[in-house]
Formats: C-alpha cells, sequence, structure tokens
C-alpha cells in the first residue's frame, strides 16, 4: 500500500467516524430509558427488578446467570490448555507457559508465604478463587446482553456485584478457614477460627461493597451522554481492571492469612503447663 | 430477606463456584504443579549431580596437590630405585656373560684336549709304526751289508794304525 492510498484510507474512516457521531447525537434526544439513574443505582445495590430467566424457570438476578457464564469459559478454557498446551510443556518455557506458570505459582506462593505449615489444599482453593473474582470482574467489560424477564436488555454485570454471590465466596473462604483450623488445631482451632465470627460477614461485604461501587460509577457515566467519551476508556477499563487484581489479591490474602494462623500448631502453651507443673513441685 | 439476599440464589452460587474449582484443580492447577515439581526434581537430581562431580574434582585436585607437594621425594626415591634395579640387572647381566665365557673356555679346553689326545694317540700309532718299520730294516742291514761295512772300517782303521 503507498502513500496516497494510505491517505485515502484514513480520510474515509475520519469520515465514517464523524458520521458516526453525528448520527449519535442527532439520534440520541429520542431514545428513552426504561429507568431513571436512580432506579438503575438501587436496582444495581438491590437488585429488587431486571432479573433473568434461568434455565427458563428461575427468575433470578443476572449476576447468577453471569457466573455460570463465566465458570463455563474458565473451564472451557482451562479444559484447553488440559489438551493442547501442557502435554507441551518444556523445561524452558515459552511466553504462554510462562504465563499460566505465573498464574499458578502466583496463589501457591501466597498460600506458601501465609501459611507455610499447611498449604496444599489452600493454594488451590485461593487459585479458584482469585480466578473467579479476577476474571468475574473483568467479565463486565465484555457488555454480553441478556433478557429480562420484563423484555429489556441489560448487559451481564459482574458476578460478585450480587450480594449473593459475594455471600456465597465469603462465607465459603471462612468455612475454608475453619477446615484448617480443625485440620491443623483439631478443637482448639475451630475455637481461633469462630474468634473471627465476623470474618464472613466482613469478607462477604468488602467483596460486594468494592464491585458494587465500582459498578455504580461505570453505571453513572455510561448513563449520562455527555459523559460518553473518553472517561468511559479510563473508568470502565482502568478501574474494572484494577478492581479485578485488587479484588482477588484481598481476598485470596485474606483467606490465606487467617488459614495460616489458625493451622498452625501451637505447642507453647504445653511448655508453659510443664514449667507451671515443676515451679509447683519445686515450691512443695 | 434485606439486601436481597436469597438463600437459594446463595445455594446456586455455591454450586456453581463448587463446580468451578474442582474443575480448576482437576484441568490447570494439579497439572501445572506437577509439572512444575516434574522440572524441579529434574533440575536438583541435574544440581547434585553437578555437586558430586565437583566434589570428587577438588578431591582429585587436592590428592595431586599433594602429591605436586611431594614429587621431588617422590621423583629420588624412583631414581634410587631404578638405579638399584639397574645395578641389579647390571650385575645379573655381568654374572651370565662371566658364566658363559667360563663355559666356553671349558669346552673349549675340552675340545683342545680331547683332540691333544686324539694326535697324541696318532701319533703314538705313526711312531710304532715307523719304529717296527726302521728297526725291520735295521735287521735287514745288519745281515749283509752291516757285515761288509764293518770288515771295510776294521780294515780302514788297521792301515791308519800301520802307518802310525
Amino acid at each position: 500500500m503507498n502513500k496516497e492510498s494510505k491517505r485515502k484510507v484514513l480520510i474515509l474512516l475520519a469520515l465514517v467516524l464523524v458520521a458516526a457521531m453525528v448520527g449519535v447525537v442527532l439520534t440520541k434526544p429520542f431514545s428513552v430509558h426504561h429507568e431513571t439513574i436512580s432506579e438503575t443505582m438501587r436496582d444495581a445495590v438491590l437488585h429488587e427488578e431486571n432479573r433473568v430467566w434461568l434455565f427458563g424457570t428461575w427468575a433470578v438476578d443476572p449476576s447468577l446467570v453471569s457466573g455460570y457464564v463465566v465458570t463455563a469459559a474458565l473451564l472451557v478454557f482451562a479444559a484447553l490448555i488440559r489438551i493442547f498446551a501442557i502435554p507441551r510443556f518444556k523445561y524452558v518455557p515459552g511466553k504462554f507457559q510462562s504465563l499460566i506458570e505465573l498464574w499458578v505459582t502466583t496463589f501457591d506462593n501466597l498460600a506458601k508465604s501465609n501459611s507455610p505449615h499447611r498449604n496444599k489444599f489452600l493454594g488451590a482453593y485461593i487459585f479458584g478463587a482469585g480466578t473467579y473474582i479476577f476474571t468475574g470482574t473483568m467479565f463486565e467489560l465484555f457488555g454480553i446482553q441478556a433478557i429480562t424477564t420484563d423484555g429489556y436488555s441489560i448487559s451481564l454485570p459482574a458476578p460478585l456485584a450480587d450480594i449473593n454471590g459475594a455471600i456465597c465466596l465469603g462465607v465459603l473462604s471462612y468455612c475454608i478457614i475453619l477446615s484448617g483450623g480443625i485440620a491443623g488445631n483439631k478443637l482448639r482451632g475451630v475455637g481461633k477460627t469462630l474468634k473471627e465470627f465476623s470474618l464472613p460477614v466482613s469478607m462477604s461485604f468488602r467483596l460486594f461493597g468494592a464491585l458494587v461501587s465500582g459498578m455504580l460509577v461505570t453505571e453513572l457515566v455510561y448513563y449520562f451522554f455527555t459523559l460518553s467519551f473518553v472517561l468511559p476508556v479510563i473508568v470502565g477499563i482502568l478501574f474494572t481492571v484494577l478492581h479485578a487484581l485488587i479484588q482477588a489479591y484481598v481476598l485470596t490474602m485474606l483467606t490465606s492469612v487467617y488459614y495460616g494462623e489458625v493451622s498452625e500448631v501451637v505447642v507453647k502453651k504445653k511448655k508453659e503447663k510443664k514449667n507451671k507443673a515443676d515451679k509447683e513441685l519445686k515450691a512443695a | 430477606m434485606p439486601l436481597g439476599i436469597d438463600f437459594t440464589q446463595i445455594f446456586l452460587h455455591l454450586f456453581n463456584v463448587a463446580i468451578l474449582f474442582v474443575g480448576l484443580y482437576i484441568l490447570l492447577y494439579a497439572p501445572v504443579k506437577k509439572f512444575m515439581q516434574e522440572r524441579e526434581d529434574h533440575y536438583k537430581a541435574m544440581d547434585e549431580e553437578a555437586n558430586k562431580k565437583v566434589n570428587d574434582a577438588n578431591a582429585v585436585h587436592e590428592k595431586y596437590t599433594e602429591r605436586m607437594k611431594n614429587i621431588d621425594g617422590e621423583i629420588a626415591q624412583k631414581k634410587q630405585q631404578a638405579t638399584a634395579e639397574m645395578n641389579e640387572f647390571r650385575a645379573a647381566k655381568e654374572k651370565e656373560a662371566k658364566e658363559s665365557a667360563e663355559r666356553i673356555v671349558a669346552d673349549a679346553k675340552e675340545k683342545a684336549d680331547a683332540e691333544s689326545r686324539k694326535i697324541i694317540e696318532t701319533a703314538k700309532d705313526e711312531i710304532t709304526a715307523m719304529v717296527e718299520e726302521a728297526t725291520r730294516k735295521v735287521v735287514q742291514d745288519e745281515t749283509v751289508s752291516g757285515a761288509f761295512d764293518t770288515f771295510l772300517d776294521d780294515a780302514e782303521r788297521s792301515v791308519q794304525d800301520g802307518n802310525a
């Protein structure tokens, strides 16, 4: 392609863009929102309206459908890697292999550093949880459309932007911590875990709050036509990517820290008891 | 429920998450970790082997350094040993040569004696034959010409006596 033809193509592209912008500006005043911004915000938090059919029978929150879509996509991706990539892995890794290894070792090392004495199950759990949170949060960027029970079109939100999804992951993480406590310290471990009774609530609501706040900002920006230029690139992409990374890191970090704490075997108290008994004997 | 909390949906999320976690563990986490463990073991084995080789090389180096320190003494000892061996060998060879020479001389003497004896025997036989021949000739001469010669001699002597 010579210089002149390149110039022609660029001019044509510019004309198409300008025409598109003019079209948007001319037609936008006639478009109608089916709900106000306050209704949209309220629904983003409470999920009272805009439900979608699950398997054609259950009217559920769209986040649940998002969760299933994310799970299916992740499992298909994992299966493809398992079938086509892992058998071709080499001792000196290429770029893709390095990426997959980095993905696994990040969570594995996090588990090992926070719970050095017991981390096999924890590593597997935080790998799954971190992957789900990151991918789930990034999922809202794709804007996959679904039809509500009322017949409106909505874009599927992040799976954890629903309080039920966040509670599920928060409580599940707490149960995992409890299992670590039982495995490491039996009843004492249960006691140590139950001391942190606020943990499931705090983890659930932290996750929910973080994701909903991100979604609210994004909704706000996209709702108003005047904010629809340039700004969504920053708000929609950068914020979402940061959210995805931060939330995945926070939940996996908290889970592994508490898991390491409650599963660590305590031997100090026995010694103290022995010392006490020795002192009593000496005193007698 | 407040805040839209719905236990059915929580369990539906739980079901979803459980499937995802198990699937990811089986399909990705476990195989990748297994591969990385294999690689770690492989390099660990290589490292151990290399360390072992280095240790062996160091031991050999130390051994040879030690030997190099004592090399002068060892060389002198070897030289002395070689000289002793050489002397021994030379003495053996000399002895062998001497014995061989003595044996040759003795053989030659014996042979010469035998030859001499043989010659004497032969000479004896020849002398006996000559004596026999001479005796036979003397006997023969004494019978005829001898008597004549004696007569002539006696005659010559009586002439010489008469003249005197």
